[in-house]
């Protein structure tokens, strides 16, 4: 007996009472002759496998991400994650179509088996994307409900359909055992013991993490929807709307390159007592700022990912912010947020009454559509921060995802 | 004037000590004094954001300044948490004397006894209660919210005392320790079940409570804090001659006319007043009380109440700002952390009291 089958048993076993789902396993893939296919299997395993047929002929072109990269090869195709946060990790994952074989050489790369049957989402910046790649059936888990704006996901995890499992401790590993994913996509960090896939391939689980949040720029960002799309042959539909997502991404920034006056911007917000959680200076959010003809308070720092500062420092690079853009601790008021932390009211954008939450939608559970959404929306989200930054360029965008603290 | 303290310790475990001379004690007592002094103005003068001595000088001396922000800075930012750290260290240094005292043990503190752990159960509580937390709770409670939750704290941590002090007619003082240490893990057990049914986003609001700093304190909660921990360092000193004829043992304090459980009750009461509103304000700082105490045991060689109280509150206050200057100093990434600042010099100095007693060495108390 493997000891992913021990563990599963005695997970099972464990969780006699644990929720059921009725997603597909990957055994119930209908196996079908597709000769040479036109277009990818997005629900189907190969009968009549030939070696020469390209089973992929909807591809993937990576151009802005810089973490990952991807390359075809007949039945199967490989992902190389090479996220460059200084974790000195990589990974390769070969992902072969279904019913067709592993290629040689293989052994020492994780394998996986596409389209994934069923799969548990642990990073819910990218739970947006099941419903846009209609993945719902196969969502088997999450790793906290009060994290996931998206209806259609909460209803199926009420009707006990989706397992919340949480993140990184070991009761979340046997939660995600116990609802039998064919993969796991987990959030990555630059600080190795903070991450779960490593503990997942330990028990024999295939784990993938995701890591957009440390790219550069937001439509190589946005670019992780092919990499999602990948494991469920969804590349013709990923790359079709992104292709329209980065068109209008780049026309709106195209509208505030000229803009004569390019405001302070501040981002973030107060994470603790004394620190804040800022987006580092080339963070995708940093470069948005920019697109959005603002001028970003902490360029001087070179960090990509979200970031922590002190709230002294952070006053200090905001004294001169015309504008405050990415609250997101449910404050809907100033007055709110100067109850919270009489300091903040002291802030220069606080002072200005220049303030955005990014909560808009912000559900009682903490949940807000724009952490949800914002992956496969950067156009959107580029649209509201132009709006705040110029309001004359867009006079007739409604904020999608931001919304502006009265008095 | 140091009949008691010549000759005796907390308890067993303490090394009998010759006093200091008084002038030697008022030699102590100045050099403390300007330490202090010292570490509130470093505390000023150094943080994230670099800002020139002479701004800050002029800046407390309400003189004009470069730039405005620095001003904020210095008085809305490094101002309040310098005397909270002053005013919170000294109050735990004053605990620290109290609770070895009482349990005549070295160990005692507000943290290793579970009191801390007493507050902050009662704080989730009353998050747990309320529904709320963090900048919720701000904006629906108010001024409100600040004084429930110092006085949840309070609550807690007397809770915890009475406990012991229910427990404390039967056992010994030794096993009084041990029963503080076990009370202190159901607490930790206790808020982390309690923490089961707030959601994620209110848990974290009460995780960031709990994180133990200086940091953030507003003019209202320094308004409930600083008069608490003037009347409980008063009050201490008040129980200098109970603590004191309590060094000699109970049994010998009762044939000097203290009644053992008014002391204690008073005593506890102290600590009460001392460490929750500390703990709701600061979240739990461990190590300091008991760091405090022996650092000024250690420097006055007495174990004489009416030089050491004061000289504990002193010695923790300047510990306070100075372990906050640490994690406040402009690190070029990431963030020291007070608990942490405190434990690297705390346990050290745990374990040398530990290994410097021969009976503690042999768990012989």
């Amino acid at each position: 007996m493997t000891s992913r089958t021990l563990s599963f048993v005695v997970t099972l076993a464990l969780c006699a009472g644990c929720r059921s789902t009725d997603a597909l396993s990957p055994a119930a893939w209908p196996v079908t002759d597709v000769g040479t296919p036109s277009g990818n299997l997005t629900n189907g395993c190969v009968a009549d496998y030939s070696p020469g047929v390209d089973y992929f002929p909807a591809k993937v072109s990576v151009q802005e991400a810089q973490s990952f990269r991807v390359t075809y090869h007949g039945h199967y195709k490989v992902i190389d994650f090479v996220p460059d946060v200084g974790s000195q990790e990589t990974a390769r994952y070969v992902l072969v179509q279904c019913g067709t074989p592993v290629p040689p050489g293989a052994e020492g790369d994780h394998v996986i088996s596409v389209p994934v049957a069923r799969f548990v989402l642990a990073k819910a910046e990218f739970s947006s994307l099941v419903a846009t790649l209609g993945l719902q059936d196969r969502l088997v888990g999450i790793s906290s409900i009060a994290s996931i704006a998206d209806p259609d996901i909460i209803r199926r995890y009420d009707q006990g359909l989706i397992a919340a499992v949480g993140s990184g401790t070991h009761s979340a590993i046997e939660l995600a055992l116990a609802v039998d994913p064919d993969v796991v996509f987990t959030w990555y960090s630059a600080f190795a013991d903070a991450n779960m896939h490593p503990k997942l391939w330990d028990v024999g689980i295939s784990a993938v993490p995701l890591a957009d949040h440390f790219e550069p720029t937001p439509l190589g960002r946005s670019e992780w929807m092919k990499f999602f799309s990948l494991f469920f042959n969804e590349e013709q539909h990923v790359e079709e709307a992104f292709t329209g997502i980065a068109g209008r991404y780049r026309a709106l920034a195209a509208r505030a390159v000229q803009v004569s006056h390019r405001p302070k911007v501040l981002l973030g917000w107060p994470s603790t007592r004394q620190q804040w959680a800022l987006n580092g200076g080339r963070n995708y959010m940093a470069r948005m700022v920019e697109d959005a003809g603002g001028t970003y308070v902490w360029t001087s720092d070179s960090s990509r990912s979200l970031d922590l500062a002190h709230i002294e420092q952070v006053f200090d690079l905001a004294a001169e912010a015309e504008v405050w853009v990415g609250n997101q601790l449910g404050h809907d008021t100033l007055g709110a947020l100067a109850a919270d932390d009489p300091r903040l009211a002291l802030f220069g954008p606080v002072e200005r009454r220049r303030v955005f939450g990014n909560d808009l939608g912000r559900l009682p559970s903490g949940a807000f559509p724009l952490a949800n959404e914002s992956i496969g929306r950067p156009d959107a989200v580029l649209a509201d921060i132009i709006r705040i930054l110029h309001p004359d360029l867009l006079p007739a965008h409604a904020l999608t995802f931001h919304h502006e603290l009265p008095q | 004037m140091n009949s008691v303290a010549a000759g005796t310790a907390v308890g067993s475990t303490m090394t009998p000590a010759a006093g200091p001379s008084r002038a030697s004690s008022t030699g102590i007592y100045v050099v403390l004094a300007a330490t202090l002094v010292t570490a509130f103005l470093l505390e000023l003068a150094i943080g994230a954001v670099r800002i020139p001595l002479g701004e800050v000088v002029s800046i407390l001396a309400g003189g004009h300044t470069e730039q405005e922000t620095w001003a904020r800075i210095v008085l809305t930012f490094r101002l309040p948490r310098a005397i909270n750290a002053l005013v919170s260290g000294a109050a735990l240094g004053a605990c620290g004397v109290l609770l070895q005292t009482l349990f005549r043990n070295p160990l005692a503190d507000p943290f290793v006894l579970g009191i801390m752990h007493g507050a902050r159960l009662a704080v989730a509580t009353l998050v747990v209660a309320t529904g709320v937390a963090g900048p919720a709770f701000a904006a629906r409670f108010g001024d409100l919210g600040t004084i429930a939750t110092s006085a949840a704290a309070a609550a807690g941590a007397i809770g915890v005392l009475l406990l012991m002090l229910a427990v404390s007619a039967r056992v010994t003082t030794v096993t009084l320790l041990i029963v503080g240490l076990l009370l202190g893990y159901v607490c930790i057990g206790l808020i982390s079940a309690l923490l089961h049914f707030v959601d994620e986003v209110q848990a974290r609001a009460f995780s960031q409570w709990d994180g133990g700093s200086f940091d953030g304190i507003t003019r209202q909660q320094l308004f409930i804090l600083m008069p608490l921990v003037v009347i409980g360092i008063a009050l201490a000193h008040a129980l200098v001659k109970p603590l004191n004829a309590l060094l000699l043992g109970e049994s010998y304090a009762a044939t000097m006319g203290v009644s053992i459980v008014r002391a204690r009750v008073l005593a506890f009461a102290c600590v009460g007043l001392l460490a929750g509103p500390v703990t709701a304000f600061c979240g739990p700082i461990p190590f300091l009380g008991l760091v405090a105490a022996h650092v000024a045991r250690g420097l006055l060689h007495t174990s004489d109440h009416r030089l050491l109280m004061p000289a504990a509150a002193l010695t923790g206050a300047i510990l306070g700002l100075a372990a906050d200057l640490v994690t406040h100093l402009p690190w070029n990434k990431h963030f020291l952390h007070l608990d942490a600042v405190i434990g690297m010099i705390g346990a050290p100095i745990a374990l040398w009291v530990i290994l410097r007693r021969r009976q503690m060495r042999a768990l012989e108390i």
